[in-house]
């Protein structure tokens, strides 16, 4: 039986060859062919465009899946509970038909980052509506329920959003394809957008590594212990929603990263939070490139939709963690 | 470890709490010497947990709490968990988290102290609860008295001379929880002030000096723990009367037993 540490000895070294193998894999897997003396540095330039956009999103879910988990003391929460995702979602949206349907409009903001802007937006109503409503709420149950319901409402309003814009072709593919998410065509300025705020909510998270170990215990024992919850609590709730804001605003909706990932380190690293963030922000970015990868090998005509791949990976597993976790009696 | 004498002690004057329009504690007075175990007893919703969370600092009440003679709600929250720890009965830590790390979080608020002195604290909170040989096991594999001893080592390992304890003994076995009273009387010896909620009146003879008697929210009697565990008040709080051949022992009523035994010589 191996001890803690080479337990984490173990994964972080599972961690980085998944990482090496699947920026290796991004970077040679493609329609096009590297070897070609003409094109062959381009494509190079979009797939690395396509691998550091991809882990930069998966890590940025990664780690707001273990704050959120670590919030609620339930490793069954996603980061999409809080309704800010789906707040992103529709802010992306409705920047893709503002922005496609208004010149006036579009000159305000580059193109390549109007949906990326809308994403941020979106999030940060989403988010000031949450924070609004459950100002006075003791514990976690008001802002759940909030959560829910934001997320209805949004997911309601992006599909209104979705059945509008089929009006129009283009501008329909558009939004399909933003809301099935995907890395395509992203680039180092969608990376500068969103890395700095992803490295920052990375920081936040470790900064909270024990007073989330002693909410692991409930609000009120981890009062008696010094942690004023609240301060902590919102705080948390902000850089949840900015990372998922930064995630969706690269890579659109993509779900399941943040609840997979950390539920399947945890048997490996631990509970505690110090091992637990950084390889969640490895693995959720590991995971996504993956992901990305198999949406190019995919046997269709074009690529799979990055939602649809994470959603096909991520259910079957995160099933297989539910079940050998009641099987060993281990709340996994 | 634990020795404050600066003004011993903890002092709870017209302490009263309510839960919207209805009244939990009514100006509870009463004093908690700093050396001594001082138990709260009272029948099931006498409100002996939520004196103890007011205590803690963990609910808002009128009047005041000294301890160590400050005013210990204008304690900040680090403060406070420097100088009061608490121990729930049930902990809502449901995850596998290793025991040394556990009791860690004792420290949680000494965080510029070097890893040297949280090592020490936390050794000596281990050895002095006896659980040092569970440092390695997930707490989620502890039995309930395990769990219960591995949270006082936390309460510990966090410094503070005053312990606020629910029931610490409620989960115990008959052998832990003779450990566990021996524990708590060596902290007393070594200047803690305890305030512990106890259920069982003989542990109320068994560990503590001092008892404070809760009827309905109010104090009914308080003093030397042995008086207070046989005196009238006990018996008319509970209902139930005193076996005075038997040490401290008790039984219902005449008038209950004769139901008792009417509803055995029916089955």
């Amino acid at each position: 039986m191996s001890t803690p540490r080479q337990q984490l000895a173990l994964a972080w070294a599972l961690l980085t060859l998944l990482t090496v193998g699947g920026a290796a894999a991004s970077l040679q897997i493609g329609a096009g062919d590297l070897a070609d003396s003409g094109l062959g540095p381009m494509f190079l330039r979009l797939r690395a465009g396509r691998l550091f956009t991809s882990f930069v999103a998966g890590a940025a879910l990664g780690t707001a899946g273990v704050l959120v988990q670590g919030l609620f003391r339930n490793p069954l929460a996603s980061p999409s509970v809080l309704g800010t995702t789906a707040g992103a979602s529709f802010g992306g949206t409705a920047a893709l038909v503002a922005f496609g349907s208004s010149g006036a409009v579009a000159s305000v903001v580059p193109p390549e980052l109007q949906v990326p802007v809308g994403c941020f937006v979106g999030a940060l109503v989403a988010l000031l509506v949450l924070l609004t409503v459950t100002r006075r709420a003791v514990g976690s149950l008001a802002l759940l329920l909030t959560g829910f319901v934001l997320s209805s409402l949004f997911l309601s309003a992006s599909s209104l959003l979705v059945s509008l814009s089929q009006e129009t072709w283009q501008l329909g593919r558009a939004v399909i394809a933003f809301t099935l998410g995907g890395v395509d065509g992203k680039g180092a300025r969608h990376v500068g957008l969103a890395l700095p705020i992803v490295l920052a909510g990375l920081g936040a998270a470790w900064g909270w590594r024990h007073h989330l170990d002693l909410l692991l215990s409930g609000d009120e024992e981890a009062t008696s212990l010094g942690v004023r919850v609240p301060v902590v609590r919102l705080w948390v709730i902000v850089w949840v929603s900015a990372l998922t804001a930064a995630a969706v605003s690269i890579g659109g909706s993509v779900g399941f990263v943040g609840l997979v990932v950390p539920h399947a380190l945890r048997p490996i690293v631990g509970h505690g939070h110090a091992a637990l963030i950084p390889a969640a922000f490895v693995g959720g970015g590991a995971f996504l490139v993956w992901a990305d990868v198999l949406a190019r090998l995919a046997p269709t005509q074009g690529e799979l939709p990055l939602g649809v791949v994470t959603g096909f990976i991520g259910a079957p597993l995160f099933l297989g963690l539910l079940i050998a976790g009641n099987r060993s009696g281990v709340n996994a | 470890m634990i020795v404050d004498r600066a003004g011993a002690g903890l002092s709870a004057r017209a302490v009263t709490v309510s839960f919207g329009a209805t009244p939990i504690l009514h100006s509870v007075d009463f004093d908690a010497p700093a050396g001594a175990v001082t138990a709260l007893i009272g029948p099931n919703g006498s409100g002996k947990t939520t004196l103890l969370r007011c205590l803690a600092g963990l609910l808002e009440c009128e009047g005041t709490i000294q301890i160590g003679g400050e005013d210990s709600r204008r304690w900040s929250r680090q403060e406070h968990a420097q100088r009061v720890a608490y121990v729930p009965q049930r902990t809502l830590l449901d995850t596998p988290l290793p025991v040394l790390s556990v009791v860690g979080q004792g420290r949680f608020t000494r965080g510029r102290e070097s890893s040297t002195e949280r090592r020490e604290a936390v050794d000596r909170a281990l050895e002095v609860t006896g659980v040092a040989a569970l440092v390695d096991r997930a707490f989620t594999t502890l039995s309930g008295g395990e769990r219960q001893r591995v949270l006082l080592a936390r309460a510990l390992a966090t410094g503070a001379t005053t312990l606020l304890l629910d029931e610490p003994t409620s989960a115990q076995d008959i052998s832990q929880s003779l450990l566990m009273a021996r524990t708590l009387r060596g902290l007393a010896t070594a200047d803690a002030t305890i305030v512990m909620v106890v259920h069982d009146l003989r542990e109320v003879r068994q560990i503590a000096d001092h008892a404070v008697l809760l009827d309905g929210g109010a104090v009914s009697v308080s003093g030397p723990a042995h008086r207070v565990a046989a005196a009238p008040p006990v018996r008319s709080v509970f209902g139930v009367e005193l076996l005075e051949k038997a040490g401290l022992d008790f039984r219902l009523p005449a008038a209950e037993e004769c139901t008792e035994r009417a509803l055995e010589s029916e089955q």
